[in-house]
C-alpha cells in the first residue's frame, strides 16, 4: 500500500527566538521509498525530521503517523508507533556500553535486575544479518566513529521500524561504509520501510533516493516525486538548495578548486618521524605503527584510509591530545613531541578536529566566544578580551562562510550541525590568514557542510597553503583529497602504505586502502 | 598507641563512618543523575529532627525513623522542584535549603520543645549505652540499614533499570530523552532516594546521641560530599573513603586523649586527609558530564 503515507507532516512551523527554523514545511514519507531531504546548512532539515520523530513539538502543524496524530509528541510515542531515528549528532551515552545504550529506554529486567544477555544475543543476530557488527561490551567512548554509527543504526532497526529517519548518516563515514549504510537503507525500503535520508552528498541522492524534497530557510522550495529526472540532476538540486541560477552554482557544486601547480618550497614545516601511538581509551581507534611524513611550506597533503586504520590516532597525536609512544613530531624544526596542545598552538598549529563536540566547541558558549577558544593570546591583548575584535571576526565568518544565523550571542550548540563546523573552521583558519600558521591539521573539514560552504572551505585550505602553512587533510572523501592535495598518503594498519599523486584514479587509491 | 587498632577502635571508626556512608550514597544518587547536591547537610539535619519529633510524638522509635526519612525526602523533593521545574541553579538551591534547614529546625525546636539548644532525650533503636561499643554497633538496626543502603546503591546503580537510567541522564540527557527516558522524572526519583539515604544519616545521628541538638549535622553532609567527589562519583570507592575518614576521626579521638601530639594538629587530621586525597587522587576522577546541566 503506497497510497497512505507512513508519516505525514503538514504546515509545520517551529521558531527559536527570531529564527524560523521550519516555516510552513510539509513532508510525506511513503512505505517503500527512500525520500531524500536536502538543503543548505540551517535550512531546517534536522528540525523538521526531529518533529517527525517526536523529539521536538512543532509550534504549529500536524504530524500524522499512519493516519493518526502523533500524540503525545514524544520520542517514546514515536518509537512505539514504529518511527525510528538516527540523529545527526550521536545520541549515545559515552560512558555506557553499547549494550546498555541499546537497552536504554526499554530495559529488559528479571526479578528487578537488568537482564541484558538475551538482548545481546538478539542484537548480535540482527547485527550479523545486517552486517553492522560492533563490540557491545565496551563503553561507547572507546568505539570509533564508524562503530558508533553502526550502533545507532542497530538501535534504530532493533524493532523493525515502519519508518526510518536518517539525519546525515553518511557524513562521518568512509565511502565504503557510507555505501553500505545507503545500500541498507535501500534494502529496507524494498521491504516496505519508509526511509527519510538527509544528506549533503547530492550524488548519493541521485543513486539511492526515489523522491526528493528541497528545503530552504524552513520552506519546501522543491519536491520531486519518484521518476522525476531532477532527482539524478546534481547540478539542479544544488541550485534549488541555494536558490541561485545554474551557472553560478554549477561551479560551486563541482568540487573543483583550481590548483596552481605546486611550487615546492624548501622549508620543512612538519616532520613526523617513526611515530608510534597507542589509542588507549580515548576512542582513537587503531594504533599508529611507525608513521613518517614530511610537509613543506605551501604543501597540501591528504591522508586517506579506511576508517579505523590510524587516522584518528594520527590526528590526536599531532594535535597533542594523545601522547606518542615512540618517534618524534617536529614543527618548524623544533621537537614538539612532548609539548602541550597550547604550546603547539603557540608554535603555529591550527586544528580542525574530527569530533568538534569533544575538541572543537563548547555547546553552551555564545558563538562569538567559540571563535576565541584556544586563541586568547591574540584576542586578549594586555589581558583584556577585545570585544570589537571578536565581533569583527564573527562578522568575517558570517561573510566568508555564509554562517547562519548571524547571531553572535546564540549558544554554539543551537547552531545547525553544518554551521557549528563553520564556526570551528573560521577560528582555525584565522591564524593562517594572518600568516601565523605553520601547520593546518584538518580532519574531515567539510563533514556535514553544504556544497557551497564545502567549496569555500576547500578553497580556504588551499589558500592557507599559499599563505605559507603546511596543510594536512585527513578525509574520507577521496574526491576532495584529489582536488586539493599535492600528494595523498594512504594509511593502512597504522602505517603509510602508499604515497600517490593527486591525479591517481579513485579506484587505485581504494585498492591501496584495502591492500 | 596500643589503643589504636583494637576491636573497640574499629567499632568506633565504623560508627563515625556510618553517617558519611549513608549520606555519600545519597550524594552519588543525586550527582550521578546530573543534579549537584550541596543540600546533603540540610537533609541530615531535618531528618534528625524528624526522627526525634516522630519518636516523641508517637512514642515509637520505628515511627520516628520513618518520619525522619520522610523529612529528608521532603527536603530533596523541594530541591527537585526548584531545580527540575523551576530550572534554578542547583548549587544555589542547595545552599538555600541548607540555610532553610538550619533556621527551620531551630524554629521547630523552640516550638516543639521550647528550647534553643536541644530536645529531650529519646530512647533510639540502639541498645542501652552500658553495652560495649562493639556490641552496640552490631546490635543497632540502623547500622544494618546503612549497610543495606550501601549494598543497595552499589548493586542498583550498576544492575537495575533505574540505575542505568540515572547514569544515562547524568551523562547525556538528550540521548536518554531521545530513546524515551523521562529525564526530569528519573532525576526526581534519584533525588527522593538521596533524601531517604542522606536522611538515614540524620536519623542515625539523632538515635546515636538520643536527642536532637541544634546544628547537630556538624558538617557531615559536606564531608560526605567531599567523599563523593574523591571517590569519583563511584559507590565502592566512596565506601573506602568514608571508612578512611572514620578511622582518621577515631584516631583523632584516641590521640587527643593520649596527648602525644598537639591536639590542634590531631583535630585537623581528617581535613588534612581530605585535602591530601583530593590533591593526589581526584585528578583522575571525572564528574558526570551533565552535572548541573538542565
Ligand atoms: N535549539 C535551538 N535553539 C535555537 N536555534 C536553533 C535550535 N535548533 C535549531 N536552531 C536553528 O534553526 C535553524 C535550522 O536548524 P537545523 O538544525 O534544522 O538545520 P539543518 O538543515 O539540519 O542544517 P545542517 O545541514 O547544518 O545540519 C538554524 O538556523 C539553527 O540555528
Ligand atoms: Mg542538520
Amino acid at each position: 500500500m503506497t497510497d497512505t503515507a507512513a508519516v505525514l507532516l503538514d504546515g509545520i512551523e517551529k521558531r527559536y527566538g527570531q529564527t524560523r527554523a521550519v516555516d510552513g514545511a510539509g513532508l510525506a514519507l511513503f512505505p517503500g521509498r527512500v525520500h531524500a531531504v536536502v538543503g543548505e546548512n540551517g535550512a531546517g532539515k534536522s528540525t523538521l525530521l526531529k518533529i517527525a520523530g517526536g523529539v521536538i513539538a512543532p509550534d504549529r502543524g500536524r504530524v500524522l503517523v499512519l493516519d493518526r496524530e502523533l500524540r503525545p509528541a514524544t520520542p517514546r510515542e514515536a518509537i512505539r508507533r514504529g518511527v525510528a531515528m538516527v540523529h545527526q549528532h550521536f545520541m549515545l551515552v559515552p560512558t555506557l556500553t553499547g549494550l546498555e545504550n541499546l537497552a536504554l529506554g526499554e530495559e529488559p529486567t528479571r526479578l528487578g535486575m537488568l537482564h541484558l544477555s538475551p538482548l545481546a544475543a538478539d542484537v548480535e543476530r540482527l547485527a550479523r544479518s545486517l552486517r553492522l557488527e560492533v563490540p557491545l561490551d565496551v563503553p561507547v567512548a572507546r568505539l570509533s566513529i564508524g562503530e558508533r554509527q553502526r550502533l545507532e543504526l542497530l538501535r534504530a532497526l532493533r524493532h523493525a521500524p515502519k519508518v526510518l529517519i536518517l539525519d546525515e548518516p553518511t557524513a562521518v563515514l568512509a565511502p565504503a561504509e557510507a555505501r553500505a549504510v545507503l545500500g541498507l537503507a535501500r534494502d529496507l525500503a524494498t521491504r516496505g520501510v519508509a526511509v527519510a535520508l538527509v544528506t549533503h552528498h547530492l550524488d548519493e541522492v541521485a543513486e539511492f533516493a526515489d523522491e526528493v524534497t528541497v528545503l530552504r530557510r524552513g520552506k519546501v522550495v522543491a519536491h520531486h516525486p519518484p521518476g522525476d529526472p531532477a532527482i539524478g540532476d546534481v547540478g539542479r538540486l544544488a541550485c534549488e538548495a541555494v536558490g541561485e541560477e545554474p551557472p553560478v552554482v554549477a561551479r560551486h557544486a563541482r568540487r573543483g578548486v583550481a590548483r596552481e601547480p605546486h611550487v615546492r618550497h624548501e622549508r620543512v614545516r612538519l616532520r613526523v618521524d617513526d611515530l608510534h601511538v597507542d589509542p588507549g581509551e580515548a576512542g582513537a581507534g587503531s594504533p599508529l605503527r611507525g608513521v613518517s611524513i614530511e610537509l613543506a611550506q605551501g604543501e597540501v597533503v591528504g591522508v586517506a584510509g579506511v576508517e579505523g586504520n590510524g587516522q584518528h590516532a594520527l590526528e590526536l597525536a599531532l594535535s597533542g591530545v594523545l601522547p606518542s609512544r615512540r618517534g618524534t613530531i617536529a614543527l618548524d624544526g623544533a621537537d614538539v613531541t612532548r609539548v602541550t596542545i597550547a604550546d603547539r598552538r603557540r608554535r603555529g598549529l591550527a586544528w580542525i578536529p574530527s569530533d568538534r563536540h569533544a575538541h572543537g566547541i563548547a555547546d553552551e558558549l555564545p558563538a562569538r566566544d567559540v571563535l576565541l577558544l584556544g586563541a586568547f593570546d591574540e584576542a586578549a591583548r594586555r589581558g583584556v578580551v577585545d570585544d570589537a575584535e571578536l565581533d569583527r571576526s564573527f562578522a568575517g565568518a558570517v561573510k566568508a562562510l555564509d554562517l547562519r544565523p548571524d547571531a553572535p550571542e546564540l549558544a554554539a550548540g543551537s547552531f545547525s550541525g553544518g554551521n557549528q563546523q563553520k564556526l570551528v573552521i573560521a577560528r582555525e583558519l584565522r591564524a593562517s590568514r594572518e600568516g601565523r600558521a605553520a601547520l593546518v591539521l584538518a580532519a574531515h573539514p567539510t563533514r556535514g557542510v553544504d556544497v557551497r560552504a564545502a567549496a569555500t572551505i576547500r578553497r580556504s585550505l588551499v589558500d592557507a597553503a599559499r599563505d605559507g602553512a603546511a596543510v594536512l587533510v585527513i578525509s574520507s572523501d577521496l574526491d576532495e583529497l584529489r582536488d586539493i592535495c599535492d600528494r595523498i598518503v594512504v594509511l593502512r594498519g597504522g602505517a603509510v602504505v602508499a604515497t600517490l599523486p593527486p591525479d591517481t584514479p579513485v579506484s587505485v587509491i581504494g585498492e591501496a586502502m584495502l591492500g | 598507641m596500643s589503643r589504636l587498632f583494637t576491636l573497640a577502635f574499629l567499632a568506633q571508626a565504623v560508627r563515625i563512618a556510618l553517617p558519611y556512608l549513608a549520606a555519600s550514597m545519597g550524594g552519588i544518587w543525586s550527582e550521578r543523575a546530573g543534579v549537584p547536591n550541596v543540600a546533603l547537610e540540610g537533609t541530615i539535619l531535618v531528618a534528625a529532627l524528624g526522627a526525634v519529633a516522630g519518636t516523641t510524638l508517637t512514642g515509637s522509635a520505628w515511627l520516628g525513623l520513618i518520619v525522619g526519612l520522610l523529612a529528608g525526602v521532603l527536603l530533596q523533593i523541594v530541591h527537585a522542584l526548584v531545580v527540575l521545574i523551576g530550572r534554578a541553579n542547583a548549587i544555589v538551591s542547595g545552599l538555600a535549603l541548607n540555610l532553610l534547614a538550619a533556621g527551620g529546625t531551630r524554629f521547630l525546636l523552640r516550638a516543639l520543645y521550647d528550647s534553643s539548644s536541644n530536645s529531650p532525650a529519646i530512647p533510639g533503636l540502639a541498645p542501652p549505652a552500658s553495652t560495649s561499643l562493639l556490641r552496640a554497633t552490631v546490635l543497632d538496626p540502623t547500622t544494618w540499614m546503612v549497610a543495606a543502603v550501601v549494598v543497595g546503591t552499589i548493586v542498583a546503580l550498576e544492575r537495575t533499570r533505574l540505575g542505568l537510567r540515572v547514569r544515562a541522564v547524568g551523562e547525556h540527557p538528550e540521548a536518554a530523552a531521545s530513546v524515551g527516558v523521562p529525564v526530569a522524572r528519573t532525576r526526581a526519583v534519584a533525588l527522593a532516594i538521596t533524601g531517604a539515604t542522606a536522611g538515614l544519616a540524620g536519623v542515625w545521628l539523632a538515635f546515636d546521641q538520643r536527642q536532637f541538638s541544634s546544628g547537630m549535622s556538624g558538617g557531615r553532609g559536606f564531608i560526605a560530599l567531599a567523599t563523593v567527589v574523591i571517590a569519583g562519583w563511584r559507590p565502592l570507592p566512596a565506601v573506602g573513603f568514608a571508612l578512611l575518614f572514620g578511622v582518621a576521626e577515631a584516631a583523632q579521638i584516641v590521640l587527643q586523649d593520649q596527648n602525644v601530639v598537639a591536639h590542634q594538629v590531631v583535630q585537623a587530621l581528617p581535613y588534612v586527609l581530605t585535602l591530601v586525597v583530593l590533591a593526589g587522587w581526584v585528578r583522575r576522577a571525572r564528574p558526570p558530564a551533565a552535572l548541573g546541566r538542565p
